[in-house]
């Protein structure tokens, strides 16, 4: 382990310790990479929604797209060619730069975010030796979390700027949730940086390596997961929140047709649209992969040994997502969508208190010192938290009965009276 | 008889109490139970009776339980007349078991043709069976079979095996038609209804036996597979073939008239319908129907079509500036009463011409036709005596004599005939006085002295026996002495031959007899109509005369004719003069029609000739402008028929093409010369008829629906409002005794009168009719034919007084007189009858 | 269940069968009554059915039928009797599929094939003539250019109603009451209506009343031993 840390360095990036020069292969090199991680991002849309559509399609006992292209793959590049020949529609109250911006506010980011995630090791091609990282700066968290600040913007400006109804209902509510769950998703991820000591996403992924082993065979690739070490909760709560941020059903209120028709979206028609509808499902991937990294380990895997990540890194990180998404849409063939009052009650009153607590619990645990002062750090802590639930629990229940008892006082006014009250 | 009153005695009750389901009602004496109880809400199913012929109780449908002394009786309704205290059960269990059996016999040999058949839909026996019938059947057998159908006429068939052996249609054609021509053969289980090996079911009144059949025996063949009655929608309305003005329903399927059933009238024809009348309504689809404006440029040249516009236009600037003495106007029979009082209007109110005449020279004058003490359709019922002195009825008003048929022989009303030869009428006269052609008033006199006791100065007056004329009066003098005394004359023009005068001097004979009615035996569709609301010479609508009416019209219309203007006869005369410029003729075919030989030689004279018609005609080559008018079954309206009742017209289909009611093309016409009427439709007219026409004043759309009305209205006739409307017409019987004509050995006395089937438009139109159209052929007595040596069927060459030739086939008739030649009118007979001539003699000349 | 059962159910349904089918690459069998675009039938003589007598026409509740019936050519008749279907029109813009007609023809005419894609492009081409609805010479429907038709859709046409016994008697119940069709012959009675047994001896008896008729002469057309009907 030792090693692996010895090779991330907080020096900064391996590539560039020989100094840049404007014109020079390691100027070329960060091109490739970028380009890449962009056209890699794109076709990983592409299939995500084919994945999707044909998961949630067997989740249904249906077939699915299988016209376009053998299986229906090419059906994401049909119906991304026929949004582009969509006739573009401007409404007339739109306000022309905010409506023209709004949808590259909202893809943007989703690029940005991935470029933090390491997909595997350090390699030693074109005579560099770099990282499968487009950038690995040593605040890598903060900018993921800054960057799907940025995000919000998108929805919430575009719903503004529609001019209509219903996406300014749908922009508020989305904004609304966004930030509830960046709270939590936050608290989430401060536990992760608690336990890592660093912000940086190369740093977070080699500390998850761990030190358990069957025999001979060695299984620090898995034991030293965060999801692991810190408890399931603040994994849990991360991927609730990060499927909020997404408006990922069964999030996805935001876009609701039967209630919003498109909700933010609306009033997008063609390119526009399709922008937001790549920015989804981009985000879902990075999303994805932000909990890989943060939670499950990232591309570490069974051939990671004392010399770092293993040649196969990027397939261990790939499988991994894989099964991620696959989570993805079987939440989404599975649950039905939350309710506006639940789901801020999900985020307000249930998240936010459980990352909180767990926060107050690992950085008790991470105090450290002899066993004495553990004790004596639970013995304060325990208690705490007690009181803290228990005053939660009765606040929300004694909420409820207040609710309650308004409520059959009103039922109980309109049978006598005969006049509804007012709910 | 009614009680004197003694002390606090109640009235006599002059009905019957009869209780029919637990439910009591009062009935007339003399009146059918079945009918009594349909009258009450009560209905008995049955197949043979009908409400307009005599009961026979031969389907036993009718069956209801009477109680009786021995207990529940079942007996036929239809054979019952009501009595005092009669309890009657209609809905019993051995009632319904009867009606039960009696349609499982009845359906035991039907055949399962409803699919195929015409009367499905509409079939008595279907809705019985259905209402009354068992629900299963028990017949495994083998059905009989016979030929089907076989064709009884040109118009109808008959299928036996659907033939349920009601009797109706063989009463009716007895009874009611008087041609026993279809009655049952054979007997027992072989029995079926039939006609005579080779002798056709050719009656007149063939079509009805088609209406009143209750299954598909007897059906149509114009209507044959046409349509299904749940197709058809229907509207009542009035014939308008001849001027006895059935009451008809009008049935269309897809903007066609598929086809009229009668409906019973009790003032005109109970139901009944001509042959004629009820088939004719192929013309109105029929293929050369007119149906744009078509304008000639110059004498001789082609018809083009050409917009209404400008054919308007043209029609208005030939009328412009025309003094009225150079304008004439020929027809309008043929235009509803609104029709002919817009036209009226146009003529005389706005063209100021009084050269205006319905009639084809072929009729009597206004004032006779109007001028007499009026009898009704319904007085021949109640009359002790009619006198027919008229053409023959059977052949030009059918219905009316069906009317009279039913009163001579179920009323016992005595009939005479008095005509020039026998017609459709003598087998139900008393009395058939034949006189020579012309000489019809020296008949009058005689029959009517002798009537009154005078005896005869010779043995032979006017070619009648002495002995015939003393017997017909002394008939006459005990009829007249019996009953009420009333005496109707139904008269007409019977021979077209010899000149109106010779007729009028008979009608004045008989106007000067007191209490004597008169019945017009008019022919065409709405003549009454159009003299009545003026289109005559020397007289104004409502029946008044010029001279008296010019105060009335003065604040109504804006002008009037100076002087009385010419008849028919001296219009085509003036015309054959250059005397003419425009003539306008209403739906009229001069050419055919006015029996005079130089017509076509004065029409060719006339500068402009305006035809407004329906169909295109003998006369359309000579018609300078022609306007298609909408014609029967596409206007709205009423007609008045020959006894003066208004009765509304309906319309079902859209006229073809851009034809226009003729109203319209008068109203259109006159905004054109510069006057508005201001009516836009003809409910308006109506109105205005109402309130302008003497003897229509009161006249309302709603008065003329159904039955319709009598005018003038004995009620509410007489306006208050100033000036006081003028009198009607009345004629003044003229004293002129003429001299008989010289009776001749050597020639045959023309008499010439139309045939049901003759050459007329409508007629000729109708694919099923003009099959039945006769030809023309000269019609002797045999024993002329013997004298005159010629062969039956044989070609004969005729030459009248002036020269003029025809040839036609002989055929030996017994009923035309000796000394008389018959020939049915048309351009044949035309050709020999000399117009204004006393009478027409004939000379025959062997086969040519 | 509990909150994760929903997971189980949704994760089990991805190794079940598909439900859909590959339209319109696989077309799913109709049932045999389906009721898709008429047909009007022929004997198997090659006479036709139809005897023009408007009663589909009267019962259809949408109006989408125009009959109009002529009288037949007796030495050349359409359809046996005397009269037949001159002008036979559907409109299928109007056409709700009720089988209404179906029940009412007396002769079983008119029946419904299984064929419904006929997707027309123009309101001419929706109201189908005689011409286009009666079968053809070998008893199948006449396909429209507009028609979808695939392999064997139109070999199970004329799903029809059959009636089992005249007037409701039982004793008759069983034997064969319909006449046969074009290309098809006399069909076969359903489950339920009397077996293979009675069915054949049916059969046979009617060839043997048929041919008998054929040998004695009747007088009268279409008389005793009708082989367009049933017994009277």
């Amino acid at each position: 382990m030792m090693a692996l840390l010895a090779q991330v360095t907080d020096a900064g990036d391996p590539l560039f310790e020989k100094g840049v020069k404007l014109f020079s292969t390691v100027m070329l090199i960060v091109l490739i990479k970028a380009v890449l991680a962009f056209v890699i991002l794109l076709v990983a849309v592409l299939l995500m929604v084919w994945f999707e559509r044909k998961v949630i399609s067997d989740m249904q006992d249906r077939i699915g797209p299988n016209r376009a292209g053998p299986w229906g793959l090419l059906q994401t590049l049909a119906d991304g060619t026929k949004l582009f020949f969509k006739e573009t529609l401007f409404p007339e109250r739109a306000d022309k730069a905010v409506f023209r911006l709004a949808p590259y506010l909202s893809a943007v980011p989703a690029f940005l975010t991935f470029a933090v995630i390491p997909v595997g090791g350090v390699v030693h091609w074109f005579g560099h030796t770099w990282n499968l990282q487009l950038a690995d700066p040593p605040i890598g968290v903060l900018f993921s979390l800054a960057i799907s600040s940025i995000a919000v913007y998108g929805i919430m400006l575009a719903g503004w700027s529609s001019g209509s109804k219903y996406p300014l209902i749908g922009s508020v509510r989305a904004t609304a949730q966004m930030v509830s769950y960046e709270a939590a998703m936050g608290l989430a991820v401060a536990t992760v940086v608690l336990k890592s000591s660093s912000l940086r996403t190369g740093t977070i992924v080699a500390q998850q390596v761990g030190t358990a082993h069957i025999g001979r065979l060695s299984l620090g690739w898995i034991s030293g997961w965060n999801i692991i070490a810190l408890g399931f909760v603040p994994a849990i709560i991360f991927a609730i929140a990060g499927t909020a941020e997404l408006n990922r059903p069964p999030f996805d209120l935001v876009e609701a047709e039967s209630e919003l028709v498109g909700g933010f979206h609306t009033e997008y028609a063609s390119a526009r649209f399709a922008f937001f509808y790549l920015a989804e499902f981009m985000n879902t991937i990075t999303m994805s992969a932000l909990i890989i990294t943060l939670f499950l380990g990232g591309p570490l895997g069974p051939d990671t040994g004392i010399w770092g990540l293993g040649r196969l890194s990027p397939v261990w990180f790939l499988a991994k997502l894989l099964v991620l998404l696959f989570c993805y849409v079987w939440i989404r063939g599975t649950l039905p969508r939350f309710r506006y009052d639940q789901l801020m009650d999900l985020g307000w009153k249930k998240l936010i208190p459980a990352a909180l607590f767990w926060l107050l619990v690992i950085a008790t645990i991470r105090l450290g010192g002899s066993t004495g002062d553990k004790l004596l750090h639970f013995a304060v802590a325990i208690p705490v938290v007690a009181i803290g639930v228990w005053v939660l629990v009765t606040a929300m229940r004694r909420g409820r009965e207040r609710t309650d008892a308004k409520n059959a006082a009103m039922a109980a006014k309109t049978l006598t009276t005969g006049r509804p009250g007012r709910f | 008889m009614s009680g004197e009153a003694v002390g606090a005695e109640a009235p006599k009750k002059t009905t019957l109490t009869v209780t029919v389901d637990g439910r009591a009602f009062e009935a007339n004496p003399g009146e059918l139970l079945i009918a009594a109880a349909e009258r009450q809400g009560t209905y008995v199913p049955r197949f043979c009776w009908h409400p307009r012929m005599r009961e026979v109780g031969m389907c036993r449908m009718c069956l209801i339980e009477v109680d009786g002394p021995r207990g529940p009786a079942l007996l036929p309704a239809c054979m019952l007349p009501v009595t005092e205290g009669m309890i009657v059960h209609t809905k019993s269990d051995t009632v319904k078991k009867a009606q039960d059996g009696v349609l499982e016999f009845l359906l035991i040999n039907h055949p399962l043709d409803c699919p195929v058949c015409d009367k499905g839909g509409e079939c008595p026996l279907q809705d019985q069976t259905l209402t009354f019938g068992p629900g299963e059947t028990r017949f495994v057998e083998e059905k009989r079979h016979y030929e089907k159908p076989i064709a009884i006429s040109e118009l109808v068939y008959l299928d036996r095996e659907r033939c349920i052996l009601c009797d109706r249609c063989t009463r009716f054609s007895k009874e009611v038609a008087g041609d026993p021509l279809i009655s049952f053969v054979s007997r027992g289980n072989l029995t079926e209804v039939n006609t005579f090996p080779e002798d056709p079911f050719s009656s007149y009144f063939s079509g009805n036996v088609v209406q009143i059949c209750p299954v598909g025996a007897l059906t149509a063949k114009p209507y044959r597979f046409a349509a299904r009655p749940w197709d058809l929608d229907q509207v009542e309305s009035t014939c308008t073939t001849c001027a006895v003005g059935c009451r008809v329903v009008m049935q269309s399927s897809g903007d066609r008239i598929t086809r009229y059933q009668g409906v019973d009238s009790s003032a005109v024809n109970w139901g009944w319908l001509c042959d004629k009348g009820r088939f004719d309504f192929e013309s109105t689809s029929a293929p050369d129907r007119l149906t744009h404006p078509q304008m000639r440029s110059a004498k001789g040249a082609a018809l083009e079509k050409v917009t209404w516009y400008d054919a308007m236009s043209a029609a208005a600037s030939a009328l412009r500036g025309v003094s009225p003495e150079r304008i004439g106007v020929l027809g309008g029979s043929r235009l509803t009463n609104e029709a002919a009082y817009a036209w009226a209007k146009l003529t005389k109110g706005v063209l100021r011409t009084d050269n205006v005449d319905a009639q084809m020279a072929d009729g009597l004058s206004a004032e006779e036709w109007l001028g007499l003490p009026p009898a009704t359709i319904d007085d021949l019922e109640t009359a002790s005596a009619v006198l027919v002195m008229a053409p023959d009825l059977k052949e030009q008003l059918p219905i009316l004599f069906l009317r009279l048929r039913d009163a001579a022989v179920n009323h016992n009303v005595a009939v005479f005939e008095l005509g020039p030869k026998a017609t459709g009428i003598s087998s139900i006269a008393r009395h058939g006085l034949f006189h020579r052609p012309g000489e019809a008033a020296a008949a009058i006199r005689a029959l009517l002295g002798a009537a009154a006791g005078t005896p005869l100065a010779d043995h032979n007056i006017a070619g009648i026996e002495a002995d015939a004329l003393t017997a017909a009066g002394a008939a006459l003098k005990a009829e007249l002495g019996k009953g009420n005394g009333k005496f109707v004359v139904i008269f007409g023009r019977p021979n077209l031959a010899e000149s109106a005068a010779a007729t009028s001097e008979a009608l004045a004979v008989l106007a000067a007899r007191p209490e004597t009615t008169f019945l017009p035996a008019l022919r065409r569709s709405n003549l009454r109509g159009a003299l009545e609301l003026g289109l005559a010479p020397g007289v104004m609508p409502g029946r008044v005369s010029l001279a008296d009416s010019r105060a009335w019209f003065a604040g109504r219309w804006p002008a009037m004719p100076e002087a009385k203007g010419k008849d028919t006869n001296a219009i085509l005369h003036a015309a054959a003069h250059g005397e003419i410029d425009v003539v306008i003729l209403l739906g009229c075919d001069p050419v055919a029609d006015v029996p005079d030989h130089q017509v076509k030689e004065a029409l060719a004279a006339i500068k402009t000739v305006i035809a407004v018609d329906t169909l295109p005609n003998a006369t359309t080559p000579f018609a300078d402008i022609v306007l298609p008018a909408a014609g029967y079954g596409e206007v709205n309206g009423t007609t008045t028929n020959l006894e003066g009742r208004v009765t509304r017209l309906a319309a079902k289909i859209s006229a073809p093409g851009t034809a226009r009611p003729d109203w319209m093309i008068a109203v259109e016409l006159a905004s054109h010369l510069g006057t508005e009427f201001g009516v836009e439709s003809a409910d308006q007219l109506t109105a205005e008829i109402g309130r302008t026409a003497r003897s229509y004043l009161g006249l309302t759309v709603a008065l003329a629906s159904g039955d319709g009305v009598l005018m003038p209205l004995t009620q509410g006739a007489d306006d208050d409002s100033a000036p006081a409307p003028p009198a009607l017409l009345r004629l003044v019987p003229t004293t002129v005794t003429t001299a008989a004509p010289s009776p001749d050995a050597y020639s045959l006395r023309l008499v010439v009168s139309h045939v049901m089937y003759g050459h007329a438009t409508m007629v000729a139109a109708s694919a099923s009719l003009a099959k039945l159209i006769v030809t023309t052929t000269l019609q002797l007595h045999p024993g002329e034919v013997e004298r005159h040596a010629l062969r039956e069927g044989g070609l004969v060459k005729i030459v009248n007084q002036a020269g003029a030739t025809v040839t036609l086939a002989l055929r030996a008739n017994p009923s035309v007189p000796r000394g008389t030649a018959f020939i049915a009118a048309g351009p044949e007979a035309a050709q020999l009858i000399e117009n204004g001539a006393g009478v027409t003699k004939i000379r025959l000349e062997g086969a040519p | 269940m509990g909150y994760l059962g929903g997971f189980a159910v949704t994760f089990r349904e991805m190794f079940k069968d598909r439900l859909t089918s590959e339209y319109p690459d696989v077309k799913r069998p109709k049932p045999e009554r389906f009721h898709g675009r008429h047909v009007l039938n022929r004997y198997e003589d090659g006479m036709e059915k139809c005897i023009g007598c408007e009663l589909c026409a009267a019962v259809c509740p949408a109006k989408c039928i125009y009959v109009r019936g002529a009288d037949n050519d007796p030495q050349n008749p359409t359809a046996p009797g005397e009269r037949f279907g001159f002008v036979y029109e559907i409109n299928y813009l109007r056409c709700i599929h009720c089988d209404l007609c179906v029940e009412a023809c007396p002769t079983e005419a008119i029946t419904e094939s299984k064929l419904f894609e006929f997707s027309f492009t123009s309101r001419r081409d929706a109201i189908y003539t005689k011409t286009e609805l009666l079968v053809g010479d070998d008893g199948r429907p006449k396909q429209q250019p507009w028609e979808d038709w695939r392999e064997g859709d139109d070999k199970h046409t004329s799903g029809w109603m059959r009636a089992t016994s005249p007037g409701g008697l039982a004793a008759t119940g069983g034997t064969v009451q319909w006449s046969g069709e074009l290309g098809y012959g006399v069909r076969a009675p359903e489950p339920g209506q009397g077996g293979e047994v009675e069915f054949r001896l049916a059969r046979m008896a009617l060839a043997a009343k048929a041919a008998k008729a054929m040998t004695s002469a009747t007088s009268d057309g279409h008389g005793a031993a009708d082989p367009h009907g049933g017994g009277h």
